[in-house]
């Protein structure tokens, strides 16, 4: 990690991940995890800009290292995009200020807590909304100021995602009584996260969303198709349409079909969350129902209901 | 209460449990934890308008448990919604005062404040009663008027008790001994219900109006103008929510008592030149005169329409000749600009309340605004019209 801090050039970052971190350098740097971050970051502008007024993504990637296990291509992307307007040397003069980039809402809707989103979102920029719904049995901070956080960087200190940002807002749902259904969801859109988004005013919702909350089996969530409509409908009326939706699923270890390096992580909660929450958030996509809610989808973010 | 419908089902716990008692206590931890957080502090103080119609079969358990067990501190959030969403709209500021760590005295100081402000009862005045009563009498304090109050209890058909939220509205048809109560949250949405008001008796116990009310697949409205005569409840204008979006309305419909149906009448205007402005919050007056059924429409709030970002109260004085056998509503709007005086006063203040006597319209109450006439304070724009 020493000689990858070290490094200044790309080509030296490139070759340093590629000899010492292959799996990094395959979850980044290879052509398939590449060009979806870039088509994200074009999709992305092209929504800001009014190009383009809505998207819906059929494209599905997971990370193979142990640090990327919740990782998100949306928020790699979001990030990206940040990165690309903030940073990068052309156009010097017209670039905005980290507090003047447009703002984002990132909705995180996969049923499991992601600090690693948290992280890689806020690195370029402060103008992002996370509004991250989960299952509290899958880790994030403590809300009652007894337990300890529940994080794969927990060491560090309490509530570290709160000081990232005010912007962040966390719902963990407790899920023990049996699984949370539709009605509960629409109804936590309802009270808490259509006023928040609207409060925030993004230029952009992007929401990544597990899409296998079927009804069928022992799962914490269940939605129907017809709810998410419903859900979106509201979401697409509050940013007019400015909505990008990206289906994002964990992948069951053995499902891998490239090596992963899970094993190496030392930290507890990432061992925890190995063992009790990626069987169950890694469950297959249902056909059947992935289909309704993209068909619903579609209808909902082309203006049909 | 922050009770969300629909919470996950399964298991009750030993003690006082309901359905979904854990996901509920943790997102009233949650939302109570951003209540001092300097971005979302809103979300754990919102008038939860829909929240206190659910489960009320755990309310009062749900109630008696928290004061039995005072080591219960972060129920105390909720308890404030409940009392929020009562009718009288208590002062949530009030009660946030209290401390959340909060000694056994100040639950009890809550709970005071909940049994005067979370009720399901109403006062009625018994119109033959009231007959009987000489005008001199009819002081405030005098004991022959308050004779003539009847104290209600209200219960939904499982005598589940009715507590009406903040987008409630009812309107007694005396005539008929019957208060119909609109958009009472029951079984997770906004249903209208009527009460046959039994005099004598303590409870009332609601039906459902037999017709979904305006029709079916439309959206619920809100703040809707009520009157009645000649047998019907007339609903007029209101403010429909969706979600994220609230839009006005210019529908008008009544319930007719005797076919016991709702009916949406065909609008049409007098002046083709004078269009109808939907709104809500308008005051309306059922009026009978030499044979002729007229519907009066006063004033009414607008989230529509926009100048320089404050919206309008609408001066408007309309009326509709209702011709119930066809069903036709023939709209006329009544110049203004045609009276003598330029100053017409500001008539009426939205949401009051009108009713015909003789051949005139007495007008009560309303909303007031200090600079009144031609324009409102802070965030509205009077519209002259």
């Amino acid at each position: 990690m020493h000689q990858l801090r070290d490094s200044t050039t790309l080509h030296e970052i490139e070759e340093c991940l590629k000899r010492d971190h292959p799996l990094l350098y395959k979850d980044f740097a290879e052509m398939h995890p590449f060009s979806l971050t870039v088509t994200l970051w074009e999709i992305i502008q092209k929504i800001i800009d009014g190009l383009h007024p809505s998207c819906y993504c059929l494209a599905s990637h997971s990370y193979s290292h142990y640090l990327n296990l919740k990782l998100s291509p949306a928020a790699l992307g979001v990030s990206y995009y940040y990165f690309r307007t903030l940073y990068t040397t052309s156009q010097v003069a017209d670039k905005p200020r980290k507090s003047e980039a447009p703002k984002i809402t990132y909705l995180s809707f996969t049923g499991f807590y992601s600090e690693i989103d948290i992280d890689v979102l806020y690195q370029n920029a402060d103008n992002v909304q996370v509004i991250m719904i989960y299952d509290s049995s899958t880790g994030g901070p403590s809300f009652n100021g007894t337990e300890p956080d529940r994080d794969a960087r927990a060491s560090e200190s309490q509530r570290r995602d709160f000081r990232i940002s005010n912007n962040i807002l966390l719902l963990p749902l407790d899920c023990s009584d049996g699984r949370v259904s539709s009605k509960a969801i629409k109804e936590l859109f309802e009270q808490v996260v259509y006023r928040a988004i609207r409060s925030f005013r993004p230029e952009l919702l992007v929401v990544n969303h597990s899409f296998n909350f079927h009804p069928e089996g022992n799962f914490p969530f269940a939605l129907k198709a017809s709810a998410w409509q419903k859900i979106l409908h509201n979401l697409c009326l509050i940013v007019s349409y400015k909505i990008l939706i990206f289906p994002h699923k964990l992948v069951a270890e053995d499902e891998y079909a490239l090596p992963n390096n899970f094993d190496s992580s030392e930290s507890l909660h990432l061992c925890e969350f190995r063992s009790k929450a990626l069987p169950v958030y890694s469950r297959p996509w249902n056909s059947g129902y992935f289909e309704d809610c993209f068909v619903k989808s579609l209808e909902a973010l082309s203006g049909k209901i | 209460m922050k009770k969300f419908a629909g919470s996950p089902r399964k298991k009750q716990k030993s003690g006082f449990s309901w359905p979904g008692a854990a996901y509920d206590r943790q997102l009233v931890r949650v939302l109570d934890f951003y209540s001092s957080h300097p971005v979302y502090n809103y979300l754990g103080s919102r008038e939860l308008g829909t929240v206190v119609g659910f489960n009320q079969e755990y309310y009062r358990e749900y109630l008696k448990a928290i004061f039995q067990d005072s080591s219960a501190k972060h129920y105390l959030n909720s308890i404030l919604h409940v009392v929020n969403m009562s009718p009288h709209h208590f002062a949530l500021d009030t009660l946030r005062q209290f401390d959340p760590k909060a000694s056994r005295c100040k639950i009890n100081e809550i709970q005071k404040a909940i049994n005067i402000f979370g009720s399901n009862t109403i006062f009625l005045v018994n119109p033959k009663c009231l007959e009987k009563i000489a005008c001199e009498e009819l002081f405030p304090e005098d004991t022959k008027l308050k004779s003539a109050i009847s104290k209600f209890k209200l219960f939904f058909p499982d005598h589940i008790p009715v507590y009406p939220i903040q987008q409630s509205q009812y309107i007694v048809d005396y005539a008929n001994n019957q208060l119909f109560y609109f958009n009472l949250y029951y079984n997770g949405r906004f249903t209208h219900f009527v009460f046959q008001i039994q005099w004598g008796k303590e409870t009332l116990v609601g039906e459902p109006l037999e017709a979904p009310f305006p029709a079916q697949n439309s959206p619920t409205f809100f703040d809707i103008g009520l009157c009645s005569g000649s047998n019907k409840i007339f609903c007029v204008y209101g403010q429909s929510a969706d979600g994220a979006s609230s839009t006005d309305s210019d529908r008008i419909f009544y319930y007719d008592q005797a076919k016991k149906k709702w009916f949406e009448p065909k609008i049409i205007a007098a002046d083709p030149l004078k269009s109808r402005i939907a709104r809500h919050g308008v005051t309306c007056c059922f009026f009978e005169d030499s044979g002729r059924s007229i519907l009066y429409v006063f004033g009414g709030d607008s989230n529509q329409f926009e100048i320089a970002g404050r919206t309008m109260i609408w001066n408007i004085v309309e009326f509709y000749d209702i011709d119930f056998k066809k069903n036709i509503m023939t709209h006329h709007v009544i110049d203004k600009g045609n009276y003598s005086y330029p100053n017409i006063a500001f008539l009426p203040y939205f949401h009051s309340h009108a009713i015909q006597t003789g051949n005139k319209i007495m007008i009560f109450g309303g909303k007031h605004f200090n600079r009144s006439v031609y324009e409102t304070e802070h965030d509205k724009v009077f519209c002259y019209r």
